[in-house]
This record gives structure tokens, sequence and C-alpha cells, in this order.
């Protein structure tokens, strides 16, 4: 009950100082709103991870060249990325190596080729050619629009487009039969992939929508007869555990490496770890920034609860004179400090929202709304209220009641 | 008749070392319920520490201090907090209410601390500002409002917890005479429904209402003197004990000027002695600046 009341004695004295209360309010909002929006967009981040997580799947593996550094728990803490940059140390000889690990249900390799894509006109689209085999179609979960995928009895000279480069060649995504160059050599169309709308995912290294699959032959053909794999992915068969199926290729490989780890064997939620760590410490970096916001705006509660006490001496000498206890003094203005963060809080939780959302369309992803960030964000404001606003309640708590009596402004 | 309010012995003192005030010095009174003090006497002569002792804001430095039958000098702060909300009423020179709050919730504001239903404080309010007849300024603001009625919302804030003492300080300081007259005649109504008050002033018309009169010189009691409470009638034609009373409060001052009248410079009686006396510093002035230039 008499938390009501001050309550109304707070909006009383909150009222009488509008201009003030509001600027006071602002500073919060603006802290909370920026920590909000961070939160909220370092979830948005990691829920885009786990949606590629999701569309990989959870029994994919990945082998790359190159090691990947990993903690005692295993968790991949780094890759060496310098390895794409040269030769491949994966061959096919490793692709059958993998495919005859055990737990493997299919494997595909995938082979990049350089070199241009243009129609039979000469316009050249900007695409990526890479050659694999028949089984990708459905170790990469290929969908197709028209026509069929690489199958072991095409002939030679077959191409897969993805959708984008279809149009961007020929105009259409329906396009069979029709010719176009690679590397100056006439390929057939024989099929057109279904647009992807996470085509990061698989790879990380190329664009579905804009490649151009060729078998391995051709691919060898272009690459004076060598299978330059930059990456095999496979399926573990329903029901393996997929570490135990990447320890077993992984030792597999070993054996045919002569024991150089020249390469790493990722499961589904490793290789989108290395995004999501370093969307993880970016949230934290901009986190502590829009923390010190929050600190900023408490000092401006602090400031203004200690003008507002002072101001309000006398006042406090003559609820004291007809019997208000220490404690009821300072609660009357924790409180007030309290309403100025509580309210900063809200506003501020929406405000960052609405700014959250404006980011995250520039950025291509929505933000993650979650009890937990909106809980942080009026915790932490109630806090700030709590911790800034007890000093000036001390104060004005412990403040003599003759000479805030005698007090005159 | 039960004592209301018991000293022993009771001092003040303010500072530390050569710089110590004595404020109060080793005052004993007791004071009945139902008694209406006035404590007279000239400035720094402790009735205002006393009245602050009294009424729980200060704490004396020796002595005991008995409020209805129990000690109050070493109680805690909140403890104090409380009598001052229950058994203390507090009447002051410059009103003291809350100029952010109406009048209704200035009245109410000592049941807002003793908690309780919120309407049922601002209806017992509301009953008490009715028989000072401001049942219609209720929801005005004190700004809007005379001293006179600022001093009887004052008034009624002090008794809206029913309390065993009222302590009134100076309370027709800020007031014109005629407004001094309707408080004067308030307090006096409260006191005739047994109410104790005490009341600090320095006119003695004010005075004239009061029961019992304590003059204080110095920290210390010098005279106290009891007579009838004077009833509507007598008010017009003061008792002669009361006069009596009122002479030697003045008596008092007088003594006590008398005391430290080798303290102070005699004041030159007359206008024609004041200029003798100031042409005398004048010449001694210019003698010196004389015999500085030699």
């Amino acid at each position: 009950m008499r938390w009501l009341v001050d309550f109304k004695i707070a909006l009383t004295n909150l009222k009488a100082t509008k201009v003030r209360t509001a600027l006071t309010i602002l500073g919060i909002v603006i802290g909370v709103a920026s920590v909000t929006m961070v939160f909220a967009l370092g979830e948005g981040a990691k829920n885009m991870v786990r949606g590629q997580v999701e569309s990989l799947g959870e029994n994919m593996l990945t082998v790359r060249p190159g090691k990947a550094t990993r903690d005692a728990a295993g968790n991949v803490t780094s890759y060496n990325f310098l390895a794409a940059l040269s030769a491949s140390t994966l061959t096919e000889h490793d692709l059958k190596t993998v495919k005859n690990s055990p737990g493997i249900h299919q494997a595909a390799p995938l082979m990049l080729v350089t070199g241009s894509v243009s129609n039979s006109d000469h316009k050249v689209a900007q695409g990526t050619i890479v050659a694999t085999t028949p089984d990708a179609k459905d170790v990469l979960n290929l969908g197709v629009r028209v026509g069929e995928f690489i199958t072991p009895n095409s002939p030679r000279g077959t191409v897969v487009l993805g959708d984008d480069l279809a149009v961007a060649l020929l105009g259409s995504d329906t396009v069979i039969g029709q010719k176009i160059l690679l590397r100056g050599q006439e390929f057939t169309v024989s099929g057109v992939l279904k647009d992807f709308t996470n085509s990061a995912s698989v790879s990380n290294v190329f664009d579905l929508n804009h490649v151009a699959f060729i078998q391995m032959d051709d691919g060898k053909g272009f690459n004076q007869g060598i299978a330059q794999i930059q990456q095999i992915n496979a399926r573990s068969k329903d029901g393996a555990t997929p570490s135990q199926v990447a320890g077993g290729v992984f030792s597999a490989l070993l054996g045919n490496h002569g024991g150089e780890e020249d390469f790493s064997v990722l499961r589904a939620d490793e290789t989108v770890q290395l995004t999501d760590s370093v969307f993880k410490i970016l949230t934290s970096f901009t986190s502590a920034v829009a923390g010190i916001s929050i600190i900023v705006g408490g000092v401006g509660i602090m400031n203004i609860m200690l003008v507002s006490v002072t101001e309000r001496t006398r006042e406090i000498g003559i609820r004291k004179a007809v019997g208000a206890t220490n404690q009821q003094i300072l609660s009357q203005f924790l409180i007030e400090s309290l309403m100025m963060s509580i309210v900063g809080g809200v506003v501020g939780v929406v405000f960052g929202y609405a700014l959250a959302y404006l980011g995250g369309t520039f950025l291509g992803f929505l933000p993650g709304i979650t009890f937990g960030i909106v809980g942080i964000a009026l915790g932490v404001s109630l806090l700030v209220g709590l911790l800034f606003g007890a000093w000036p309640a001390i104060k004005a708590a412990r403040k003599d009641p003759i000479e805030a009596l005698r007090y005159f402004q | 008749m039960q004592p209301v309010i018991e000293l022993f012995g009771l001092s003040k003192m303010f500072g530390v070392g050569d710089a110590t005030t004595v404020a109060l010095d080793n005052v004993t009174l007791t004071i009945e319920k139902g008694e209406f003090v006035a404590i007279m006497g000239p400035s720094g002569s402790g009735k205002t520490s006393l009245m602050n002792v009294l009424g729980l804001l200060d704490t004396p430095t020796h002595g005991e201090y008995y409020l209805e039958g129990k000690a109050v000098a070493d109680l805690s702060q909140r403890r104090r907090a409380k009598l001052r909300r229950d058994h203390i009423g507090m009447i002051f020179q410059n009103f003291n209410l809350l100029s952010r709050v109406n009048v209704v919730e200035n009245v109410a504001l000592p049941l807002t601390y003793k908690g309780g239903l919120r309407s049922k404080s601002l209806t017992n309010a509301s009953k008490l500002l009715k028989t000072f007849g401001l049942n219609e300024r209720e929801y005005y603001m004190p700004y809007q409002l005379s001293g006179g009625q600022l001093q009887r919302v004052a008034i009624a804030r002090a008794l809206v917890t029913k309390p065993a003492i009222i302590l009134a300080d100076e309370p027709t300081g800020n007031l014109d005479t005629k407004s001094s007259e309707i408080i004067m005649s308030e307090l006096r109504d409260i006191h005739q429904q047994g109410n104790t008050i005490i009341m600090v002033t320095h006119n003695p018309d004010v005075a004239v209402y009061a029961d019992r009169i304590i003059q204080m010189v110095d920290g210390t009691v010098a005279s106290d003197s009891k007579h009838p409470a004077p009833t509507e009638k007598k008010k017009k034609r003061p008792l002669n004990t009361f006069k009596k009373a009122l002479e030697t409060a003045a008596n008092a001052n007088r003594e006590f000027a008398e005391a430290t009248a080798d303290l102070l410079p005699p004041p030159p009686k007359t206008k024609a002695k004041r200029k003798a006396a100031a042409a005398a510093r004048r010449k001694k002035i210019a003698a010196k600046t004389k015999r500085a230039k030699k």
C-alpha cells in the first residue's frame, strides 16, 4: 500500500520537472536501445547460422584441405584458410576412402574449375564451374527444376546450371539442350537446379544459384587430367553418430596422407562454428560498447537525483518532522530513480527492436526476439536505477531533519 | 494529573573543545497532560533547541527525557520517527507544508507514513479540515492560500494523528495580527479539548493564551509560572496573576540584561550624548592618524 503512495509521490515529483525527467530517461533509452539492438541482431545472426546447420542436415560431413585447430573439448577454434589458396591435398583416392569409411552413406567431391562461363554469343556471366559426381545431387540435397542432374550415363560435355546462372546466360530457367561455353568449350545443358534461398549453406565458398555443375572427367580434362578436389561432402548413414563417423573418416584419411594432418573433417555444426564465433565476438564487443552507454545513462540518473535531493532538502525535513522514517525517505527516492530507469528500459527495448529491424533489412537477416533479451534489457535498466539511485536516496535518508528544515533555496 | 513530558538534567551542547556552545544547560522540567505552555526568552536562550529535543528531532547531550513515561533519549532513528508520527504534532513559523501537494494530502501526510487505507486517511484529513472551516479549500495547492489558512492547515496536519503533545514554534511569527488571533484561538480551542500544547513565542500578546509561561535564559529555565487557563471573556482582560507572570518574565529579561550589562559598552542615553561620543571617537581617530603620520 505504501509503495503505491511512494509511486504517486514519485510521479508527482517527476511530473514537476518534466523536461529534466525526460532527458534523464532519454539517457537510459539510448543505452537500453543499443544493448537491445546488439543482442537482437546477434540473436538473429545466431538463428541464421542455426538455419544453415539445419539446411545442411545433421549428418553432413565436410572434408577440406588445411588443418583445423581444435580446443581441448574438440571445438574448432581456427581454420587454416591459407590452405584453400594452395593446391588442394585431397585426391580421388581420398574420395574413395571416405566413401568406404564405416557409417558413410554417400560422398561427393567438389572440384572448382577456374574459367569463364558464357553463352553461345560469348556473353560472359558470373558463375563458378564445379566438377562433381552424380552422388552430389543427394549429398548436397540439390533440387532439380527441369531436366536431370548429372547421371552416370550422362555423355561428356553435359552441364547442370544453377537457377540464377541459367537466367543470366540464357534468359530463362527452363532451358534444356541449349549450348553454353565453359572455358570456350561447348557444353549442353541437361538440367537447371531449383532456387536456393540459403545458397551459402553447403559450401561457404560458392553460390549454388550461380554454379555450373559438370562431370569429374570433364573437370579433369580442364586440369591436365588431375582431380583437384577442394572439398568432399559426405552423408553418414541414418542412426550413425556423426562424431564417430567423422573420427573414422579422419583416421582413414590420415593413413592416406601418411600421418600428415593437411586436411580437416568437419561436422555440420562445425562448418558454421567459425561464422558463429565471429558473430559472437562481434556481438560481445558491440554489447560492451552499448553497456557503457547504459552506465552513462545511469550516471545521468544519479546526477539528476542528487540535484533533486538537494532541491528538496526542505521537503525531506518536513517529511521527517511529521514522522517519515529514514527507510521511507529512502524508498521514496529510490522509487523515483527506478521509475525513470524502468520507463527508460521499456521504451529502450521497443526502440532497440525498431532499430534492429531497420539494421536487419540492411544486413539481410531478421533480428531475433527472445524473452531473454527483453528480460536482460529490463533487468539491466532496473539494476541501473537501483544502483545509481541508491547513493542519492541514502543521502536523502540520512539528512538531519533540523538542518533540512532550516534549508533555504 | 499525569506528566506528559519529564526532563531531568537535560543538556545540549554544540561543537567540541573551546568552540563548545551550551544551548541547553541542565534543564529539569515537567509538563502535565492538558497544559498550554508558552516558552519565552531572548534569541539564543535555547528555546528552539528545547523544542527540537522535545520534538525528537534532536538528541540531548546529557540528561533524560520521558515522553508519556517512556525514556526516549536513546531510541533508534526508526523508533523516534514513529514517536514523532504518532505522539507529536509540530507547527512551524513558516508552516512547512509540501508545496507540490494539495491541502488535504498535506494534512494526511502523517497518516500516509503510518500506513493503512489511503481513502480513510484522506477522509480523516478532510473531516479535520472541516473543523477548521477549510473544507472548501481541500484541493487547493498551498500557494493558493493565505498565511492564516496555511497555518490552520499546518495545525490540522499536527492534529491528524491525535498526538499526545503539540509543539508550536512561533506559530504566529509570520502572520499579521488578525490571522494571529485566529490561529491562537484555534490553539486555545484545541487546548480546551484536552490537548497538551507547548509553544515558543517572543510575543507577550500570544503568550497570553497559555496557562503556563516558562522563561528561558542562557539555556536554563529562568522562571516558570502558572495561571488558570483564560476563558474567552478573561482573555480580553487578562488576569492580574497572569499579568504578574508576564512581568516576571519581563523582569527575568531585564535581570539578564543587567547581569550581562558590563560585558557590553554602555549605550549612550540621549541623542546629544551619542553625538558627543561620536565626536570624541572621531577626535581620537584623528589624533591617532596624526601620530602615525609623524
